[in-house]
């Protein structure tokens, strides 16, 4: 049985700094500073892709990104974690793709390679669309099932039990035929760090770098403008000291009769 | 070019969810005139009494499409029955909520439908013959808009950020009913169960405590907890990521997997406020918000803000309280 887990690279901003748009306002900045890491929800992908592999043995997990040459690191990130082999879809230096065209990528080169189950993030943090994943199954003609937060794998019967996360404290219990796609929640496991002797190997490895082809199709959303958010309401910032900010809010809240 | 929109109406346990009334006001926000039209489609099990009601609450014309099999949701006959309408009635946009079920099919849909599909949408902007979709990126931070030019789109709706539909309907529309025929036996779906119940402290708060990562410690939260100490009628939620590393029960998740609230004072405290966090609370009545990062996107949505570290910030306030109540 084969595992193929998607994961993105997405850049890591300092919590207290400013993201600044650039010239052309269609993204951000990036500069020598910016750190980038794995995306979040993709990690929990990995880590289900292993847990998986720790009930089956024979499974082979590869890992895939999408992505500018930087991207590898996030590859070997998931071979660190344990993920077998690597595969690198390799982009222009643009960050910024349509889910679609990722989706049609992957499509792409993993028509041919026949994995069974396909594991990637709910979302991504910098985009936060949750598209490529429901794509891809589409383009594979795979069913699939987004927001997962509990899995069953059953190679011998070819089917995965899965429970989607729905609103309100409801799970969805679905059963579905492999091949299969699942986007995977945060909080289905506990994503473990890459051990050293993983690393090690992850660092050596020659991970399958394919030139991703030029863009098959115009993209159909032409026009991006990026600016900050607007305020939704006053967003009264109070001024002084710690303790001045405190009385000044215990103010407002008696005015509001909040505070009695 | 006249607009032919379809509003995808979705229920659970007999009730209408309010995202699905938010994606027909976002529907009458980008559609104009009378050349326009905007038609609702319903999937469930016997759908007639909700889809006459429908029809009288929107005035609208309705597609029932009875699914039988309790009304659970299925993807793949979702996308197929949304496919065949398409072809059918020639829609121009499809209008959902981006609720976990809209997320789930809308993607794979627009595939399909070779349509342009847009998640996360906050605002729809009309500029002559082109639709623009405001929605968030990076963690609430930055918005980002998008003009689209496909001859078909998928617009997803982030819920909470349009007001429920509420106008006034003179006349009740028409509801044409159908059988599913399609086949969808790649996925099985064996039923629903609910995981824990729903926090009846989050609801009947009126005062919701809320803790994000600038919380730091998991020890930290004993501060949370004594600033919730400081009101009567307080409850303590949270964001995701808390709930992930186990330090809050899922139950006091504020956001779209979680509770939506709406107390009379919210206070966020370490809450950076992403989208999925922010759909949960943004109506609330009094929004407070202490954050470390000035320019953290929970800021756009308060009405008072507090730049300070949550966990010095809240024992200064418990003392400030403690001499001004003396006073």
């Amino acid at each position: 049985m084969k595992i193929l887990v998607c994961v993105k690279q997405v850049p890591e901003f300092d919590p207290e700094a400013e993201i600044k748009i650039n010239e052309s306002r269609q993204g951000i900045v990036f500069d020598h500073l910016t750190a980038f890491r794995m995306n979040r929800f993709d990690e929990y992908a990995v880590e289900e892709a292993l847990l998986i592999k720790k009930q089956f043995p024979d499974i082979t997990i590869d890992a895939l990104t999408v992505g500018p040459e930087s991207a590898a690191a996030v590859v070997r990130r998931a071979m660190g974690m344990g993920a077998d082999h690597g595969i690198h879809i390799l982009t222009g230096e643009d960050r910024l793709f349509p889910a679609d065209q990722v989706a049609r990528w992957i499509a792409d080169i993993t028509q041919t390679r026949e994995y069974d189950l396909i594991l990637t993030g709910v979302m991504s943090e910098d985009q936060m669309q949750g598209q490529v994943g429901p794509m891809l199954a589409e383009y594979l003609g795979i069913p699939g099932a987004t927001s997962v937060i509990a899995e069953s794998t059953r190679p011998d019967q070819g089917t995965v039990a899965a429970e989607r996360e729905i609103e309100g404290g409801y799970r969805e219990l679905l059963e579905l035929n492999l091949p299969a796609l699942l986007t995977v929640q945060s909080g289905i496991n506990t994503p473990r760090y890459p051990s050293l002797s993983n690393v090690m190997r992850a660092k050596r490895a020659r991970l399958e770098t394919v030139e991703a082809g030029t863009l098959t199709s115009q993209p159909a959303t032409t026009i991006t403008d990026l600016h900050y958010p607007e305020k939704t309401r006053a967003a009264e910032v109070l001024p002084g000291t710690q303790e001045e900010k405190a009385a000044q809010l215990f103010r407002i809240l008696q005015e509001k009769a909040i505070i009695p | 070019m006249t607009k032919k929109t379809a509003v995808i109406f979705e229920s659970f346990e007999g009730k209408f969810r309010t995202a699905s009334w938010e994606a027909l006001t976002c529907a009458c926000d980008f559609s104009s005139g009378d050349a326009d039209e905007i038609a609702l489609v319903l999937l469930d099990e016997k759908p007639e009494a909700l889809a006459q009601a429908l029809a009288r609450q929107s005035g609208r014309s309705v597609i029932a499409v009875d699914t039988g099999k309790g009304g659970l949701y299925h993807s793949e006959r979702t996308k197929t029955i949304l496919t065949d309408l398409f072809r059918e009635k020639g829609f121009t946009h499809f209008c959902l909520a981006g609720t976990t079920q809209g997320l789930d099919y809308g993607p794979g849909l627009a595939v399909r439908l070779q349509a342009e599909c847009i998640t996360g949408v906050e605002k729809v902007l009309s500029e002559g013959d082109r639709l623009s979709f405001m929605r968030s990126v990076y963690g609430g931070k930055i918005m980002e808009k998008r003009a689209v030019q496909a001859p078909v789109t998928i617009i997803v709706t982030q819920p909470g950020t349009f007001k429920p539909f509420s106008e006034s309907v003179s006349s009740p529309g028409t509801v044409d009913l159908r059988e599913d025929t399609t086949p969808g036996d790649t996925i099985r779906h064996l039923g629903i169960k609910q995981v824990q119940k729903t926090n009846s402290a989050l609801a009947e708060a009126s005062i919701i405590v809320s803790v994000g990562r600038g919380v730091k410690e998991e020890e930290n939260l004993a501060l949370v907890q004594g600033l919730a100490a400081v009101f009567t009628k307080s409850a303590v939620g949270g964001s995701r990521p808390l709930c992930d590393l186990g330090w809050l029960e899922y139950k006091q998740q504020v956001g779209i997997t979680g509770a939506t609230v709406t107390p009379d004072l919210y206070l966020a405290c370490g809450i950076s406020g992403a989208a999925q966090h922010i759909s949960g609370m943004r109506n609330s009545g009094f929004i407070v918000a202490i954050n470390i990062d000035p320019k953290a996107a929970i800021f756009n949505y308060a009405d008072v803000c507090i730049v300070e570290d949550m966990t010095t910030f809240i024992p200064t306030f418990i003392a400030t309280a403690e001499k001004l109540k003396h006073n």
